[in-house]
């Protein structure tokens, strides 16, 4: 009797055991998926074979979410949640954005400086091989015609707004870093607007220009060190020549790429962090990433180039002594980027094309509308630093399967930007989609002459796949015939052709962008590119 | 029936055990002395290692029963800041206190010095051959002293070019980098100290229009300055001699990295160099309880053992009297026994007139 009657006492202790385990396993689980999302410079993006190998080594989920390292400043700024760690391309844009001191344990991961690539044979008829090279002489260049330059928005990644700083410094003059007042000097102003004219192609992302380079020919690119030897390898590798690295003396600055947690109280997050950050720090990967081409951000660290990597007949200088040129204030850094966008950048022309065709009915040309209106409304744009210039020129052309509506707005004209949104908010779709005649129609909007003045592009967003009109073919030998540098980006949102929009991202050397789930978002992304 | 009440008492216990381990386990591992309490603070960043030492944190845990959570801010920014919530702050200097005290002074249950660090220079080799050469540096058995820091702040008010002074591969003039004062305490100590040295003596409030245009013009030609001492070390430590050849912050931040950072200390110690001012001043480190479990917190700092490994890990001298710091049990070339010439900081009120002067536009 008393042992069956002990049986039940048994039962609970069991029971009451397995339930004290189940919820130590679910307690464990729940604070510890070991996942990490970390908001990364786009730089980052070439590192995904060393995150691959520590999830697999380490059994994690750690991801880079890629945003230009300016926007990550913002990001912090406004609101940093939603993800556990910041990798920028640059500590002074968390020092900037990082206002309620969230970010922790920030530590650098590698350390490579912004540089100058140049077609070889142009490099050498300039005279700038075997010797120091100072941002005059790049003016100097751009200014007879010699050297047009492709460079990132310095207004979203940290290499163009490096660049950019240095530029303004270096016309400064002087060892002092750049004051407010220095902004106001309309020579300085006049010397670095004439700079930006250089630029022929701009770009949201350093590793795009990258890619850029590779499908076509350019003479040269403001980019890291890294992205340029990277660059270099690809081009040697499909026989083709590589670019002469080159090392402005008066205006180079630093990527010091930190890695920083944002604090959130996850223990398990933060552990996980840890282990992350001191695996990208250990030697044996520090020894990776300097094969890729970048220096070792880590205090002491061995750095011994291979000379396959770091092939110093390309003009890199693994053994340079990197002296960068002090940044200004976080005040002037904000004025500066407003001036850029405001005022000295190359101006753009921009066609944007439009989907009005019946199937962007109901939510998506809501859609559409919402992100145009960002563009439009002088506040919003301002806000996300995307308010005209006063030379930009903007176009917009709603197509079905013919020309709905056209409309232009130049310079900062508030009147008629808030016209042209009300009047696409009065344009209902309609008919079928012709896209590839869409986009021959835009590319004849840009005036001969007009690539001198302007950074020109055709902005596309669609939801279809064009079933009238021209076909693929046929805009591929028209692009051929046009014999001119513009590209044709698109953003894709609803159940748009993906290998339609490829096809001509590569005929015209561009991109796609993936509008489906953000789609204000990716229209400020396709900004930094024109 | 007895068995079933042994049973239920088993259960019970088992039960109790369980939940007792997995408490414990949850917190440090071991035994705990009673219910361990989450502390809030706010700290300056650079005794956030000295706060995350895992050895730190047991003799915390285990002894006081206490674990801290803490905020980083600089000291200036925490005394200023609000601290509702707050169990203590522990800024890096006395004047920051002072700040505190003026506005709250009646939240204040203790406040106690418990470690000291002074403000030094850090350096590289080829730095110090040409100051040594400049006449700015004296060595004394191993130990780097700035002899005459107003021919540095000189170099650096005149915009004298690294070339010139004899650093070859340097790009730019002569700088030293520090923090933004009006944010983070070893700016604003560094600011103290230059404007003591550029007046010869402790700086009077009568003397400040005689100082400060060279003051700010030292400042100004920073550009933008880091709001923490901590990140500063690391860009000085990561990114090397080019981007940052000479810096002010704390001796205990480098005696800490060289502890910890044995593998990378290996490759740096011959290269990196410390130059100590003469004089110089104190970095004290007043730990600010405000709640009651803050001032337990006190009295836990005030610890032998805690006291040991904050000179041992993390190089901060002791703030108790009859504590001795030894540098043989630090890695670290050229370091002195004793800071013997140390210079009082300006008063509060004349600092606010130096900091008013750097930010004017």
């Amino acid at each position: 009797m008393n042992r069956v009657r002990s049986r039940p006492a048994f039962a609970y202790l069991f029971g009451a055991l397995a339930l004290l385990l189940a919820s130590c396993n679910e307690s464990v689980s729940r604070s510890g998926t070991r996942s990490l999302q970390i908001l990364s410079g786009s730089e980052n993006e070439s590192l995904q074979p060393l995150l691959d190998e520590f999830n697999s080594t380490h059994g994690a989920q750690v991801k880079l979410v890629s945003r230009g390292s300016v926007e990550i400043m913002r990001f912090l700024q406004d609101d940093s949640t939603g993800y556990d760690a910041v990798w920028p391309a640059n500590s002074i844009w968390i020092s900037l954005g990082d206002r309620s001191n969230r970010v922790k344990f920030l530590q650098p991961v590698a350390i490579t400086p912004v540089v100058l690539g140049v077609r070889d044979s142009l490099a050498r008829s300039l005279g700038w091989v075997g010797r120091e090279l100072k941002t005059a002489q790049i003016a100097q260049a751009v200014r007879t015609g010699k050297l047009r330059f492709a460079m990132t928005s310095a207004t979203q990644s940290n290499s163009g707004a490096a660049a950019f700083l240095g530029f303004l410094q270096a016309f400064k003059g002087g060892d002092d870093p750049l004051q407010v007042a220095d902004l106001e000097n309309k020579q300085l102003r006049e010397q670095v607007r004439e700079i930006l004219k250089g630029v022929n192609r701009t770009s949201g992302s350093s590793g795009w220009l990258k890619d850029l380079f590779l499908a076509s020919q350019y003479d040269a690119m403001v980019n890291y060190e890294s992205v340029l030897l990277e660059t270099n390898r690809a081009l040697v590798a499909t026989g083709r020549k590589p670019l002469r690295i080159l090392y402005p003396e008066d205006g180079l600055s630093l990527s010091d790429s930190p890695l920083g947690f944002l604090a959130s109280g996850d223990s398990a997050k933060q552990n996980l962090f840890l282990e992350f950050q001191a695996w990208m720090r250990s030697a044996p990967v520090q020894a990776k990433l300097s094969a890729s081409g970048r220096r070792p951000g880590v205090a002491g660290a061995v750095f011994s180039p291979d000379p396959a990597v770091w092939d110093t007949s390309w003009g890199v200088q693994p053994g340079r002594i990197l002296s960068p040129f002090p940044f200004p204030s976080s005040e002037v850094i904000r004025q500066a980027l407003d001036l850029y966008q405001t005022e000295l950048r190359k101006p753009s022309h921009t066609v944007f094309c439009l989907d009005f065709s019946g199937s962007m009915g109901g939510d998506r040309i809501q859609e559409l509308r919402r992100a145009m209106r960002i563009l439009l409304t002088p506040t919003e744009a301002r806000r996300n630093l995307l308010q005209p210039a006063s030379e930009d020129t903007l176009d917009f052309l709603a197509f079905s399967n013919r020309i709905l509506w056209k409309g232009r707005a130049v310079g900062r004209d508030t009147a008629a930007l808030l016209a042209i949104a009300d009047s696409l908010d009065r344009l209902e779709p309609t008919g079928g989609t012709a896209i590839h005649s869409a986009a021959q129609q835009a590319l004849h909007l840009f005036g001969a002459g007009g690539a001198q003045t302007h950074v020109q592009a055709v902005v596309l967003l669609t939801d279809g796949m064009s079933n009238e009109g021209l076909g693929a073919p046929e805009f591929q030998s028209f692009y051929q015939e046009f014999h001119r540098d513009i590209p044709v980006f698109s953003i894709r949102f609803g159940e748009a052709s993906q290998s339609q929009l490829d096809d001509i991202a590569a005929t015209t050397s561009s991109r796609v962008f993936d509008g489906t789930k953000d789609l204000a978002r990716s229209f400020r992304q396709v900004r930094g590119y024109n | 029936m007895k068995s079933r009440i042994v049973g239920i008492l088993l259960l019970v216990a088992m039960i109790a055990g369980a939940v007792w381990y997995k408490f414990s386990r949850g917190q440090t591992g071991s035994i705990a002395v009673g219910p361990v309490r989450t502390i809030q603070g706010v700290v300056g960043g650079e005794k956030t290692s000295f706060l995350e030492d895992s050895l730190v944190r047991q003799i915390l845990a285990e002894r006081y029963g206490i674990a801290i959570q803490y905020t980083k801010a600089g000291s200036i920014e925490m005394a200023r800041g609000p601290v509702q919530g707050m169990d203590f702050i522990w800024p890096s200097s006395q004047t920051a206190l002072e700040v505190f005290r003026e506005r709250n002074a009646a939240a204040i249950l203790r406040s106690e010095v418990v470690f000291n660090s002074p403000l030094v220079l850090y350096s590289w080799d080829s730095v110090a051959a040409a100051m040594e050469k400049q006449g700015i540096l004296r060595g004394k058995d191993g130990v780097w002293f700035v002899k005459d820091f107003q021919k540095l702040a000189d170099m650096v008010v005149s915009g004298r070019k690294w070339k010139e002074i004899g650093v070859a591969g340097l790009f730019g003039k002569v700088n030293i980098v520090t923090t933004d004062p009006a944010l983070s305490n070893s700016g604003y100590m560094f600011a103290g100290l230059v404007a003591n040295v550029l007046n010869g003596d402790v700086l009077s409030d009568s003397e400040v229009d005689t100082v400060v245009p060279r003051v700010r013009r030292l400042f100004r030609s920073l550009g933008y300055m880091e709001r923490s001492s901590s990140d500063l070390f690391q860009q000085y430590m990561n990114t090397g001699i080019g981007a940052k050849p000479l810096v002010a912050g704390y001796e205990s931040q480098m005696l800490e990295f060289a502890v910890l950072n044995t593998q990378a200390w290996a490759g740096l110690r011959k290269r990196v160099r410390i130059f100590y001012p003469e004089p110089t001043v104190w970095s004290a480190h007043p730990l600010v309880a405000l709640t009651p479990v803050g001032k337990e917190l006190v009295t836990a700092m005030l610890d032998p053992e805690i006291q040991k490994l904050a000179w041992e890990r993390h190089g901060f001298r002791s703030g108790v009297a009859g504590i001795v710091n030894d540098p043989a049990s630090i890695p670290v070339d050229g370091l002195p026994s004793q800071i013997q010439q140390v210079v009082p900081m300006p008063s509060a009120r004349t600092m606010d007139r130096i900091l008013a002067a750097i930010s004017a536009p």
